[in-house]
Order: C-alpha cells, then sequence, then structure tokens
C-alpha cells in the first residue's frame, strides 16, 4: 500500500460554503448583508442608542427641521414632530417593530412552515394533493388582504396583526417546502440513503435539509420583506400597531396631515423602510444569483 | 445447497391515473423466477422499456414488487424493511453524480450504512471506512472530500465502496458502467471482478453493452416487454442466440460487420 500520508487536508470547503464565496464577491450583497447587521444592532440596542425615550414631548421644539438646515437643532439631529417627539429616538425605537417583530414572525412561520411542508412533502396520494390544492388556494389571496380578513376576525391591534402576518407567511413555507421535498425524495441519493437504512428523520434532516438550505433562506429573505411591508401596512391602517408607538408604518399614517408643513416627519420614517426592504431584497436576490452561479460552475 | 438469491413469481404493475377515473394498468414485469448462487454473475439484458431496471431496482429494494417475493438465503426478504435488505443486497446507481449527497463529505455519506446497521463506535466507523475506500483504490483522505472534487470513475468507486461497506452478498449494478469511459470503465470492471474474488458477491447487471456481458457475467437473463425470454449460461447462450431478438441484444461490434456483409450480399 502506498504511504499517503504527506499531505492531509482536514477541511474542505462545502457547497454551502462555496454559495458563501459566491455570495460574498458581490459588493452590493455585502453592503446591504452589513446594513441589515447593523439595522439589527441598532434594534438591540435601541434603549441605549436611542438620545431620548421615543414619547417624551418637548413644547419647546415643536416641528423642529433636522439638523443640517437652517432651522435645526443640535439637540434634534433628526428633527422632531408636530408635538415635540425626536425623530431620531423615534425611528430607533420603532425598528423593533419594524424589523425585530417581523424578524419574529418570519422565525416563527418557518419553524411551523417548514415542519409542515417536509411531512407534506413526504406524504403521497390524497391528503398530500388535498393540502396542495388548499394552499394554491390560500397563496393566489394577496398577504396583505388575507392577513386583513383576520384582522377583521380578530380585532385590530399589535398582538393580533403579528398572529395575522405570521399565518398568512406560513403557507408560502409549507408550498416551497412541501415542493422541495417532493422533488428531493425520489432522486437518486435519497434512495441510496434510504437503502442505507436511514431512519425518516435522518432523512429528513441530514440528508434533505442541507440540499434546500440555499431554497430555504431565499424564501425567509422574501417573506421577511413582506412581513416588513404587512406589518408597516397594517399600522399605517390603523390595524395593527396602535398611535403612539413609533411604528414607520404608523409614524407615516400619523403624519400625513402635516406633510406641507413639515415634510420630514413623513419622508424620514419612509426612507428608513425603504432602506431596510431594499437591503433584505437585495440579499434576497444575490443569493439567488450566488445560487445560481454555483450550480452553472 | 438451496441458491442464495431466489425470485419467485415477482411481477410488476403501474397504474397511469388520469384524474379521477379508474387508472389503465401497465405491466412492466410479469411473472419473473430466477435463481442466483453464491459468488455468481447475473446479467440482465434486454431492449429499452423491457423492464431491465425495473427488476433491478426490485431487487435492491427501490421499488416494491405487485407480487410475488424475494427469498435471500431461505430468508423472505420484507418490503420496505430497508434495515434487513442492506445487510444482504446494495445497489450501485447509473449515475453516481446524482447519487451521492452534494452536500455532505464522502466520509459522512459512507458513515450512513455503519451507524445505522451496526453496533461499532465512531472511531471504528471511521477506520472501517479509510479501510473500505482504501479497498476501492481511493485514499482515506477521500473521507473528507466532497462528491463535487472527485472525477466520475472517483464517485462510482465511492458508489461501489457504499455497496461493500456492509459486506453483503449481491451488489446490483444498474448501469452502473455505461456513463464511464472505457479505460475507467475497464477499471471499474476489474475492481468488481477483484471484490467478488475477496469476498464472494455476487452481482446483478443491468447492461446493454454485449462484450461487457461476455466479459464478466455468467448467466444471462433476456426480458422483452417485462417476461423472461432466455435464462441461460453466457458461453450457451452467444454460441446459439434462440431467436433474433436475443441475437439483436448480443451482437458484438465484430458481429455488426457481418451482419452489415450479410445484409449487403443479400441486397
Amino acid at each position: 500500500m502506498l504511504n499517503t500520508n504527506l499531505y492531509y487536508q482536514e477541511r474542505n470547503p462545502s457547497p454551502t460554503q462555496q454559495l458563501w464565496r459566491h455570495f460574498s464577491a458581490n459588493l452590493a450583497a455585502m453592503i446591504a448583508l452589513s446594513f441589515l447587521a447593523l439595522g439589527l444592532l441598532v434594534m438591540l440596542f435601541s434603549p441605549w442608542l436611542a438620545p431620548y425615550d421615543a414619547n417624551q414631548q418637548f413644547a419647546q421644539a415643536l416641528s423642529i427641521p433636522p439638523s443640517w438646515t437652517e432651522p435645526g437643532d443640535m439637540r434634534f439631529i433628526l428633527g422632531t414632530d408636530d408635538i415635540g417627539r425626536d425623530l431620531l429616538s423615534r425611528i430607533i425605537t420603532g425598528m423593533r417593530y419594524s424589523l425585530g417583530y417581523p424578524l419574529v414572525i418570519v422565525l416563527v412561520a418557518a419553524i411551523v412552515g417548514i415542519t409542515i411542508g417536509a411531512f407534506a412533502g413526504i406524504t403521497r396520494g390524497l391528503r398530500a394533493s388535498a393540502l396542495n390544492h388548499l394552499l394554491d388556494v390560500l397563496l393566489s389571496i394577496p398577504s396583505l388582504l388575507l392577513a386583513l380578513v383576520v384582522i377583521a376576525i380578530l380585532g385590530p391591534g399589535l398582538e393580533n396583526a403579528v398572529i395575522a402576518t405570521t399565518l398568512v407567511l406560513i403557507p408560502q413555507f409549507v408550498h416551497s417546502v412541501r415542493n422541495s421535498f417532493h422533488d428531493e425524495w425520489n432522486k437518486d441519493y435519497v434512495i441510496a440513503s434510504r437503502l442505507n437504512g436511514c431512519p425518516t428523520w435522518y432523512l429528513m434532516l441530514r440528508v434533505i435539509m442541507p440540499n434546500i438550505t440555499p431554497m430555504i433562506v431565499m424564501q425567509i429573505t422574501s417573506a421577511l420583506s413582506i412581513a416588513i411591508l404587512d406589518i408597516a401596512a397594517l399600522g399605517f391602517l390603523g390595524l395593527g400597531v396602535q398611535a403612539p408607538a413609533p411604528e414607520w408604518g404608523t409614524m407615516l399614517a400619523r403624519s400625513l396631515d402635516q406633510v406641507y408643513l413639515s415634510p420630514w416627519s413623513m419622508i424620514l420614517p419612509g426612507m428608513a423602510l425603504f432602506v431596510l426592504v431594499l437591503c433584505v431584497n437585495v440579499v434576497g436576490d444575490s443569493l439567488r444569483t450566488a445560487i445560481k452561479e454555483r450550480t452553472e460552475n | 445447497m438451496s441458491p442464495l438469491l431466489e425470485v419467485k413469481n415477482l411481477s410488476k404493475n403501474y397504474t397511469h391515473k388520469a384524474h379521477f377515473l379508474p387508472g389503465k394498468q401497465v405491466s412492466a414485469l410479469s411473472d419473473i423466477s430466477f435463481t442466483l448462487a453464491r459468488g455468481e454473475i447475473l446479467a440482465i439484458m434486454g431492449e429499452t422499456s423491457s423492464g431491465k431496471s425495473t427488476l433491478a431496482k426490485i431487487v435492491a429494494g427501490v421499488e416494491t414488487p405487485s407480487s410475488g417475493d424475494i427469498w435471500v438465503n431461505g430468508q423472505r426478504l420484507e418490503k420496505h424493511n430497508y434495515r434487513q435488505r442492506c445487510q444482504v443486497i446494495r445497489m450501485v446507481f447509473q449515475d453516481s453524480d446524482a447519487s451521492l449527497n452534494r452536500q455532505l463529505t464522502i466520509g459522512e455519506q459512507l458513515d450512513e450504512p455503519l451507524r445505522f446497521n451496526t453496533d461499532l463506535v465512531a472511531t471504528e466507523r471511521r477506520r472501517r471506512i479509510r479501510e473500505v475506500l482504501q479497498r476501492v483504490g481511493l485514499l482515506a483522505e477521500h473521507a473528507e472530500f466532497f462528491p463535487h472534487m472527485l472525477a466520475t470513475g472517483q464517485k462510482q468507486r465511492v458508489a461501489i465502496a457504499r455497496a461493500i461497506l456492509l459486506e453483503p452478498q449481491i451488489v446490483v449494478a444498474d448501469e452502473a458502467l455505461a456513463a464511464l469511459d472505457p479505460s475507467v470503465r475497464a477499471q471499474i470492471i476489474n475492481l468488481l471482478l477483484d471484490l467478488q474474488q475477496d469476498m464472494g458477491i455476487s452481482y446483478i447487471f443491468v447492461s446493454h453493452s454485449a462484450e461487457i456481458v461476455k466479459h464478466i457475467a455468467d448467466k444471462i437473463l433476456v426480458l422483452q416487454h417485462g417476461k423472461i425470454v432466455e435464462f441461460k449460461e453466457t458461453a450457451a447462450l452467444f454460441d446459439a442466440p434462440t431467436d433474433d431478438y436475443i441475437e439483436r441484444l448480443l451482437v458484438t461490434s465484430g458481429h455488426i460487420k457481418q451482419q452489415v456483409d450479410k445484409y449487403a450480399k443479400e441486397q
């Protein structure tokens, strides 16, 4: 036998690591990802980062424009709204509602949806096809409309908006995970593992799951952007987060009547929402491109 | 002595179902019976859609028969009991690339059969995987590799390593050599024959290549439209093909020239 212990490379790049390599080569994707990471940090440390309490009113400082304009005030970097609340503090604190809740929603929806989808994907026959057709019907309704229906039943409020958005996102996960499990289940490598005598849990978790992870991550990013927009839209309509809370959609709705007097109080939360959704979408899109590049090479 | 493998009255029907109408039954295999002795190599031949691949899959356990039984060493193989089956019958797939999980290292994939079918602890399993990798002509280091880092021939060796890991008595190879280029194919054939001598494995080859079959097989089973047309020793069948269909299957490249000449003469 040859002596082959000349060079022993312990770790080789897995396909997932290769995917990361493709992804990180994309500048726009990395910028968007760092913005998201920054947003996450700001959200986590918002009580310490916000200069004032979100609902603290400064009676002497009503409708002050951002600090870089002539009448601006350095104490209020992004200005104040019509009842003298600091906008920077409100936007930072509002991240909890506009980024934090969507993250929790997507996490719960993903766990529930992936579990149901995985089991649905490996069953055959009437039960599986009934689920599939039911989901097709659900998916044909826009998510916001469906959330409105749920809110109409449960009544407006933050908890109900969260519940509604979660329920609305679950079918998407079930559908895509079910389809990928269904496709993977009869591929040769799964059959080979089944012939190896692997139990079903092992097939699902260790054999199929790593192969559909990119798809799931992509689904999570698209669900996240939907959740952010839905929570903001429900807040804007006054059906979700209620008024004094600094949720961005609610802030937009509240500043609507002052739009000529103090446009910044509308533009700033709008910009924040725009940048956040843009970043999420850019990350999702770059991920899709990276997956395509990897499969092509 | 009782045969190693005994296939009794095996048949397989597929139902082509269109919406709510009662499905149309299509028979892929009907009434297949044959035996295989220890250390013997059986080749299954037949034209496209003659059911040869279906037969291999049923024997390997990928598909379940509609009726009929498979006995190994006087023990009946149960449907869907993969743990029982993988101790005696293993399969090598046609497309080695598709049969390996792209996201797991070779070592992790080879660990699966050992982990779920033996009592070995992790270090013993790793040692066994290294041994088997070296046995099929790879390096122990290949355990750390991902499938995309290997060449086609190496992937096929990994697939063979996976098949022999549990020391089965029968290995089913479904067109396992078809996708390889000739030199690699020759290496793999030699490897399979080596393993047969060392471990006393019986092979069931599904192949459409008359040359390979002539070279390695002890017996040939010829299928047409899901039925056995002929089941005979290789030499006997090659010497005297019993009918036209079999003759067409068995023509090697040398024979083709003769046939062309004959055809030209007749014209």
